[in-house]
């Protein structure tokens, strides 16, 4: 395999990683899958951009901003709308459509405070590293090596912090976990702000990258959630699994049978997997 | 001596009549003639649909005051048009064929006499439907697929920029003169791409091109590795971008660039007409090119240019856009003006009737020239051939130029 | 994470439903306001514009519906039937016109068959993986219909279908949008007498608990797959109203942008009779076309409208007005 092709392969699988890992946080907490995550992506992106490169603003603020905003929005999408709906009714379907209609008006927010042109951020080093014929950009690999990073700190916070450890007993039985004191609403809402955490750190990364626009969550989500049902839930990694293992043969098939095929493939890929093999690369193996 | 003098007096009062200021024609007055305009604000054509309509919005200001540039020799300079004020309803389509019919329809509805579709061809095709059936006269001059003015429902709809059947010929000529004969495109995934693309793969084909490579990229893709390294493999003589979107047309030549090929890049009307793509690509613009529809020594074109940035600032980019625009209402000015009517087949054949009309595009002296047939004005010396250099279209290409 | 989730029950409040109104009264209601709207659309161009869409709406979500309010199976393929009715219009109109009306049962066949063959293939889906693999075949046929010129006409689509005509006499957008209303009522009431009648319930209980209705011998599986195929002739009927109407058809039409409006519909109007996804048609349309104000954020409207209803009046708009209905009427009257 070409290195190019390869190094192309981890850096989109490790952008389709963090947001799976979005939504694995979220679904430990609440036991909901957030199809929003997509829209955090975004909005974090577009504000970073939107601040640094057409307001001129240093990177620290726009980094800064497109954190707050993405786990402002994520705590909005737990506490006031999941957690009211949950407690009225048990069924998923109207929570996670709540979910989804707050995704749209994420949307069309984003379309009217930013503008509907694309907008591209600024990479966070400017710097070109020669490679082959060409180069290739150090925010490219920053945004690499912080994807990683990121999951590490995510797996050692689940394995080795108090909340960590408590959160997946609150997001299988919240009940139960209240019943035996534990604090339930924190160890929730500190995984929202870890889920709006991730979702805007992804952002900035992918901002430079490609332009982004009021549309562009959908693809987010979607693959985001193909790369969580890839990878599966037994650990913080799964989703980095999932979102490279996606990545990969979305750009194999690219580069052997060309763009056009793209959306076929993933069909047939979704399809399969999801027939055959619904909890993933990874699952958590509970003997019943 | 005598005569000297008589001729004198005569130049003397001509000069001192066209010093007297341009207000002395008044502004447009009474009631108000209403032209809807379909425009996209939301939607995968906005770039141009906004760039079109702030060209627009500041011409019927322009018009409203009688300020014609040098249009007034052929349209006059009675202003607004037969003397009463423009007024402009715009209606946002998003670039959604679905809601095209339905905004047209609301326009006509709410009084529109004449309608300007500025939005994407894919509209403009469905849109025009409502022009034959309620007889309006409809411009989309922005517009370049060639099946706008075809069968059917093409009667009252007119448009105005080369269309790709002419711009293929420029292409054409300028590839034999650096011995192409092998070229790889690249389109995004959307309906407006294709539309472009296949109309111009066609044309290429028919005229002994080989594909060497068909590639596709998807709206929102954040990597170009892929397509390219394909396009490489296939070894073509040269990269044709029929990418529309704005951001993945700018990120297929910065990848390009990153990769280290280099393949010789070609481009359509939609760079030249989208500053926000030489913007995104930065550096890795230049060298592209493009057969275009501006000539820098068109002083019909300097004299809008000149008025547009006056109005929004030297920096701001004018583009073709801008002068099909231009072009779209005078023409619609003159046939009111000779038809002394609003009547939509009055004005539809007044506008088949008009020749070598002056035009804000193409080289020094070009006209526009219509006919019962011919719904597009447009022919060869309408079009130039650009190159990037310093992230914009600023150099003529120096190995061929369409006479 | 599926609709079998073994989380801990919480316990829903007691509901007390809104007064029956009685089959006849609504059948007969909704009869008048269709006569009623057909008179008001009349012959204005615009406004035929305008029913159209509300229309090629209300259908969708009827068939969105059937599905979802009946066996909780979330599909979101219906772009592509939509699709699959108004080409098959299309391209059967141009190899000649007399064929016209054999597309009518064409499409509903073919649409059918996908949509088994979809229910079939995803049939051990639920909830939200059913959803995304639906959206994902809703994309590859929307990819499809841009690039298989030859069939479908490419990006620039088929254009010249004529009007269809029955005894010589050419039935113009009047009489189709009456058409339209027509098969509107039709579904909606036998939907609605469908969802009361011992299958109705039978696919509901299905959906509240799955293993429960297969202990009682029910072919779940079966039964889904029926759903979800009816809901897609459904929706193919939308598209071939669509096309008569506007005589030609463009593959921008039928982008899975179109899913998502529709997604809304049945919420918005209310999930406990399928007059509620009509009402969210209306809502919608109107919302986003009828009304000036609305302009450019038509999607940002509903979409606060939806959370809005979502969190204040869970039962949609018509559970809300029952609400109100049942503090007018007293509770003893409720059966």
């Amino acid at each position: 395999m070409e290195f190019r092709v390869l190094l192309a392969g981890l850096e989109t699988g490790a952008f389709y990683g963090l947001i799976a890992l979005g939504y694995f946080l979220f679904l430990r907490a609440t036991a909901a899958v957030n199809f929003a995550v997509g829209a955090y992506v975004m909005f974090a992106g577009m504000t970073s951009a939107y601040l640094v490169v057409s307001h001129g603003l240093p990177q620290i603020v726009g980094v800064s901003a497109a954190l707050l905003a993405a786990v402002v929005l994520a705590w909005i999408s737990e506490d006031g709308i999941l957690q009211p709906m949950l407690a009225r009714t048990r069924q998923e379907f109207g929570p996670v459509m709540a979910i989804v209609a707050f995704m749209f008006v994420i949307e069309q927010g984003a379309g009217l405070i930013y503008g509907r042109a694309p907008l591209r951020g600024a990479e966070l080093s400017d710097t070109l590293i020669p490679f082959g014929d060409g180069w290739i950009e150090a925010h490219d690999l920053i945004a690499l090596a912080g994807s990683v990073v990121i999951f590490a700190l995510a797996a050692a916070w689940l394995k080795h912090t108090g909340y960590g450890r408590m959160l997946r007993a609150v997001g299988d039985n919240a009940d139960a976990a209240q019943a035996l004191g534990l604090p339930v609403r924190r160890i929730r809402m500190s995984a929202v702000i870890a889920t709006g955490l991730v979702c805007g750190a992804a952002g900035i990364f992918v901002a430079p990258q490609a332009a982004l626009t009021y549309q562009s969550h959908l693809p987010f989500a979607i693959m985001g959630f193909l790369a969580l049902v890839l990878g599966g839930t037994a650990s913080a990694w799964a989703p980095l699994a999932g979102g490279v293992l996606l990545a990969m043969i979305e750009t194999v098939s690219a580069r052997t049978l060309g763009g056009s095929f793209r959306d076929y493939v993933l069909l047939a890929l979704v399809l399969v997997v999801f027939s055959f093999r619904p909890e993933g690369l990874f699952a958590i193996r509970v003997r019943t | 001596m005598a005569e000297v003098k008589w001729k004198l007096l005569a130049a003397a009062v001509a000069l001192a009549a066209q010093a007297i200021p341009v207000s002395a024609q008044t502004k447009a007055a009474g009631d108000p003639i209403v032209v809807g305009v379909i425009e996209d604000r939301s939607g995968g054509a906005s770039f141009y649909s906004q760039e079109s309509v702030k060209g627009f919005k500041l011409f019927i200001e322009m018009m409203n005051n009688g300020n014609f540039l040098y249009a007034k020799d052929a349209v006059g300079d009675k202003p607004g048009i037969l003397g009463r004020p423009i007024q402009a309803l715009y209606e946002d389509d998003e670039n959604n064929p679905n809601l095209t019919l339905v905004k047209t329809r609301r326009l006509l509805e709410n009084g529109a006499k004449i309608i300007f579709f500025l939005s994407g061809s894919g509209s403009t095709l469905q849109g025009r439907v409502v022009c034959s059936e309620q007889k309006i006269l409809c411009m989309a001059p922005t517009n370049v697929s060639s099946r706008i003015v075809q069968p059917p429902n093409n009667d009252f709809v007119f448009t105005v920029a080369s269309p790709a059947e002419l711009n293929s010929g420029v292409y054409l000529e300028a590839w034999k003169k650096i011995n192409v004969t092998k070229v790889a495109y690249v389109t995004d995934n959307s309906a407006t791409a294709k539309t472009v693309a296949d109309g111009y793969k066609k044309l290429f084909a028919t005229a002994g091109i080989t594909t060497a490579i068909d590639e596709q990229v998807e709206t929102g893709a954040r990597d170009m590795v892929a397509p390219l390294l394909r396009i490489r493999d296939a070894k073509p003589d040269l990269i044709f971008d029929l990418v529309q979107a704005a951001p993945e047309s700018a990120n297929l030549h910065r990848t390009a660039a990153k990769l280290g090929i280099t393949i010789p890049r070609w481009g359509t009307t939609s760079i030249t007409a989208q500053p926000k793509i030489w913007e995104l690509a930065g550096d890795a613009i230049n060298g592209v090119i493009v057969v275009d529809n501006l000539a820098p020594d068109n002083p019909n074109t300097l004299a809008v240019k000149a008025e547009y940035q006056k109005r929004y600032g030297a920096e701001a980019p004018y583009v073709f856009l801008h002068s099909v625009v231009w072009d779209g209402l005078m023409l619609t000015k003159k046939a009111a003006e000779s038809t002394s009517s609003l009547d939509g087949t009055k004005l539809r054949d007044a506008v088949e009737g008009m020749t070598n009309f002056p035009s804000a595009y193409g080289q020094k002296g070009y006209t526009l020239s219509f006919a019962k047939d011919r719904h597009n004005g447009a022919s060869l010396p309408g079009t130039v051939v650009v190159q990037f250099a310093n992230r914009g279209p600023n150099k003529l290409w120096d190995v061929y130029q369409p006479k | 994470m599926d609709a079998n989730s073994t989380s801990t029950a919480r316990e829903a409040a007691p509901r007390r439903h809104a007064p029956r109104i009685p089959p006849l009264i609504v059948n007969t209601a909704t009869a008048i306001l269709g006569i009623a709207f057909f008179l008001y659309v009349g012959g204005n161009g615009y406004r035929q514009d305008l029913a159209l869409l509300f229309i090629a709406y209300a259908l969708l979500a009827l068939g969105m519906y059937v599905p979802l309010a009946l066996c909780g199976s979330l599909s979101l393929a219906y772009n592509a039937y939509f699709a699959i009715g108004a080409y098959t219009v299309a391209i059967l109109a141009n190899h000649s016109p007399a064929l016209i009306w054999a597309a009518i049962p064409i499409a509903i066949v073919v649409s059918m068959a996908i949509a088994a063959l979809l229910g079939y293939v995803t049939r051990r889906l639920s909830g939200f993986h059913l959803a995304v693999a639906t959206l994902m075949f809703g994309i590859a046929v929307h990819t499809w219909l841009v690039h298989a010129g030859d069939t479908t006409g490419g990006a620039t689509g088929i254009g010249g279908i004529p009007r269809l005509s029955l005894f010589g006499i050419e039935i113009g957008r009047a009489g189709l949008i009456g058409f339209g209303l027509a098969i509107i009522w039709l579904f909606a009431t036998a939907i609605a007498r469908l969802r009361t009648s011992v299958v109705g319930i039978v696919m509901r209980g299905q959906r509240e608990t799955l293993v429960a209705a297969e202990a009682c011998g029910v072919p779940t599986e079966t039964v889904r797959v029926l759903a979800l195929a009816a809901g897609a002739a459904i929706a193919s009927v939308a598209g071939m109203l669509f096309a008569l109407m506007n005589q030609f058809v463009l593959p921008d039409s039928f982008a899975v942008s179109v899913v998502f409006l529709v997604l809304f519909m049945p919420i918005l109007g209310g999930m406990a009779s399928p007059w509620g996804s009509v009402l969210g048609a209306l809502i919608v349309v109107a919302f986003t076309l009828g009304f000036d104000f609305f302009q450019g954020p038509g999607s940002l409207t509903f979409g606060v409208l939806t959370l809005v209803v979502l969190l204040l009046a869970p039962s949609g708009l018509l559970g809300w007005l029952g609400d109100i209905l049942k503090r007018i009427v007293p509770a003893g009257a409720s059966r």
